[in-house]
């Protein structure tokens, strides 16, 4: 069963394409991870999934329902800009917005203490929002999305702004919601929470779909063409070794994206200075959203000539840079 | 509907709960009935400084009656007891030797240096009975808008110089007054007759505060409630769009549904408001010793059952416009400007209001009290004034307003729901009627 399922979904802004031709199936009780860069068409289409905006042609599925808003007090949305009434008691706000996803205000309101324990948040029940500091007001949005236990949450960059205590409070809610069986969907910048926390990842770029696949899949798709390396001189021993297409200076170590064989790299480096670690791997996924949309990717779009796609993961598109 | 009703409840108590809302409650009659009652505050502060003049008589008859006049006036209306309620008048018979001119100029200089409020000169001739010779009668002052005073001069004056003047041509001034008396117009409503039972009810007399005062307070006061809620609809919409807010609501509730809720809850605060005001009135009418029955019908069901009709249909002719507004910008200083021309068509019935009691029936009246945004406002007041309004006249009124108002509230769940969301600049009017069109 899939808890969304996109067909050949494409919607334009007068002439811009925000999303072209998109198709995507969520399987239930799964983590999905959106990535992509700003503008690329990720808010697009987890509002089109909302129903908050149609598409212009292609069918939506949301929990079963098919074209309508009838799934939508099942499903739970934390925009990427935070929502939330100042003036309003945080207490209030819950009971509002738990109303709007059709509880009772009783039960939203008993459910919105629960969940304010549950977050560290006891005591703020009876303040206005605009007393709250940013993480906690953040957690208040987080709790609003949760209050009415949904089948389906869609969390628009869920981290961003948050500190590290605060963050991992709220990537343990959401996992602990997953495991209740609750499908989540989530944008993100943060390409090491996406590779911890999902199942699938789905990448769109310039509106296109790009990636689409377990972190696994995409990985093997790029093959083992990355070394991780560290030794002394960092990165400036590597200048003009052969077949080195690419280094990421990550500062404690490098990783370089080969076009040739890792032995002869290591042969090379080992003449110039001492290795102290040496590992060839798969490439992240920072390396191969960067790959994609990286700078080089940028401007091929900004130049006519470069049409739209950003292909395919695989494709040549995507192995170009 | 449930939502669109979750929304209401929540705006309505967000609203009355808020501080502003009871300082509103104070403050807005305050504001619009704050000229008034600054007024007659102002009038009832009592100046007790002394008024001094001087009295240039060449009739050489009129001082002592001057004299004897302010000092009894001084004597009986300006005293309670030791206390003084107002200023004393106090008069000095002209003394010096100068004469025209030269006598203007020295009282003018004492005028100027503020030992006097002013002189009266009383003509030599003045109680001959033709209008020939002396018969100046002046008043020169540096205080022309202090008219308490002349005033009351040229009553004394010309009510001894009336009664020497019948005496000097053998008449009796009291048969003269008898015979000169003016009648005064009574104006009386129609007699009726019951066709049934042939029974004659006499004609009752007019009463202007249930005629004219009453109909126009409440129709001032349907102004007043829109102006209170509409505008406040547009800020609160621009509030949610610009805090992000919006896009929250949207992904539970249906942008129509959204802007229902909305609407709905701008009817409730201002009813409440209007059963605050309308209650307090009708409190203060009843605690009055004697109420004409005419002020008591005036306030009846069907007067307030209008009053409530024609204060919800413009309520969802102008919310609709202001939150259409609201959605369609994306800072304030735009909306503000964008509100001008619905601003506009809000205020331009409250300017025939005067016109529109003068002559309820006239062609102006009619015209436009079916041209629906002005419909509530003018159509109420034509209902509420005697004779009232054609049953046709007022079903059309109706029909045209009930029409008006759908699609002013469609129109505006479309240019809700798509600038609800949108960033960036603000349409232009031009733009707005394409999103109207639009699929």
């Amino acid at each position: 069963m899939h808890a969304v399922r996109l067909e050949s979904v494409t919607r334009t802004f007068g002439r811009q394409v925000a999303v072209n031709d998109l198709s995507l199936s969520v399987p239930e009780g799964s983590v999905y991870g959106f990535i992509g860069p700003n503008g690329s068409g990720k808010t697009t289409t987890l509002r089109m999934i909302l129903h908050i905006i149609h598409p212009d042609s292609g069918r939506i599925e949301v929990l079963g329902e098919e074209g309508t808003r009838a799934s939508n007090d099942r499903v739970g949305y934390l925009p990427e800009e935070r929502g939330l009434y100042k003036k309003m008691r945080v207490r209030h706000l819950l009971e509002y917005y738990g109303a709007l996803k059709g509880l009772p205000p009783r039960e939203a309101r008993r459910r919105g203490l629960e969940w304010l324990d549950r977050m560290g948040l006891g005591a703020a029940g009876d303040k206005k929002i605009e007393a709250l500091s940013k993480g906690m007001a953040q957690k208040v949005q987080f709790i609003a999305t949760m209050l009415a236990r949904p089948a389906l949450v869609i969390l628009d960059e869920p981290f961003s702004g948050l500190d590290p205590v605060n963050l991992e409070v709220l990537r343990d809610a959401m996992l602990e919601l997953n495991r209740e069986g609750t499908t989540v969907i989530f944008s993100t910048h943060d390409m090491s929470m996406a590779e911890k926390m999902c199942d699938f990842i789905f990448m769109i770029f310039n509106g296109n779909k790009v990636l689409d696949g377990t972190l696994d899949a995409i990985q093997t798709t790029y093959g083992a063409d990355t070394v991780r390396l560290r030794c002394d001189g960092g990165a400036a021993s590597l200048a003009g070794l052969p077949a080195v297409e690419r280094v990421t200076d990550l500062g404690q170590y490098q990783e370089v994206r080969l076009a040739g064989d890792p032995q002869e790299l290591l042969a090379a480096l080992v003449k110039r200075t001492r290795v102290q670690q040496f590992e060839i791997t798969r490439p992240s996924l920072h390396d191969i959203f960067v790959r994609i949309a990286g700078p080089a990717a940028q401007a091929a779009l900004a130049a006519p000539a470069a049409g739209a796609s950003g292909g395919r993961a695989a494709g040549p598109a995507a192995k170009q840079h | 509907m449930s939502k669109t009703l979750t929304v209401a409840r929540s705006e309505y108590l967000k609203a009355v709960r808020s501080k502003a809302f009871v300082v509103g409650v104070l403050l807005t009659p305050l504001l619009f009935g704050g000229g008034l009652i600054a007024m007659m505050i102002a009038k009832q502060a009592v100046d007790t400084a002394e008024r001094r003049f001087v009295v240039v008589d060449r009739s050489e008859r009129l001082w002592p009656l001057i004299e004897a006049g302010a000092e009894q006036r001084n004597r009986v209306e300006v005293r309670r007891g030791d206390e003084l309620i107002g200023p004393p008048w106090i008069a000095e018979p002209y003394s010096g030797t100068a004469a025209g001119q030269e006598l203007e100029v020295e009282l003018s200089t004492r005028v100027e240096k503020g030992e006097l409020l002013g002189f009266v000169v009383l003509g030599a001739d003045l109680f001959a009975i033709s209008p020939e010779g002396d018969q100046s009668f002046t008043w020169h002052t540096n205080t022309p808008t202090y008219q308490d005073l002349p005033n009351w001069i040229e009553r004394l004056v010309n009510t001894e110089v009336e009664r020497s003047r019948f005496e000097q041509a053998g008449l009796d001034q009291r048969q003269v007054e008898m015979l000169s008396r003016h009648s005064s117009l009574r104006t009386l409503g129609l007699t009726k007759q019951d066709v049934h039972t042939g029974v004659v009810t006499a004609a009752e007399e007019e009463n202007e505060i249930a005629n004219l005062l009453v109909p126009a307070v409440l129709g001032l006061m349907i102004f007043m409630l829109v102006m209170m809620s509409a505008p406040a609809l547009m800020n609160n919409v621009l509030e949610e769009k610009m805090q992000k807010i919006a896009e929250v609501l949207v992904s539970s509730v249906p942008p129509f549904e959204l802007l229902m809720g909305k609407l709905l809850s701008a009817v409730g605060i201002s009813l409440t408001l209007g059963v605050i005001y309308v209650g307090a009135g009708m409190l203060f009418v009843n605690r009055m010793d004697e109420v004409p029955p005419q002020v008591l019908a005036a306030l009846g069901p069907g007067p307030l059952a209008w009053f409530v009709l024609f204060l919800m249909l413009a309520l969802l002719i102008f919310g609709s416009m202001f939150s259409g507004l609201g959605a369609a910008c994306s800072e304030l200083q735009d909306a503000q400007t964008m509100m001008m021309p619905a601003m506009l068509l809000f205020m331009l019935p409250v300017f025939f209001i005067g016109p529109v009691l003068e002559d309820p029936g006239s062609t102006l009246s009619t015209a436009l009290s079916l041209f629906p945004p002005f419909t509530p406002l003018i159509m109420f007041l034509r209902v509420t004034i005697p004779p009232g309004v054609p049953w046709w006249q007022l079903a059309l009124a109706l029909v045209l307003t009930t029409g008006f108002t759908v699609a002013c509230v469609l129109g505006a769940g479309k240019i809700f729901r798509l600038g609800i969301l949108a960033q960036g600049q603000t349409p232009t009017y031009r733009q707005l009627i394409g999103w109207l069109t639009s699929r």
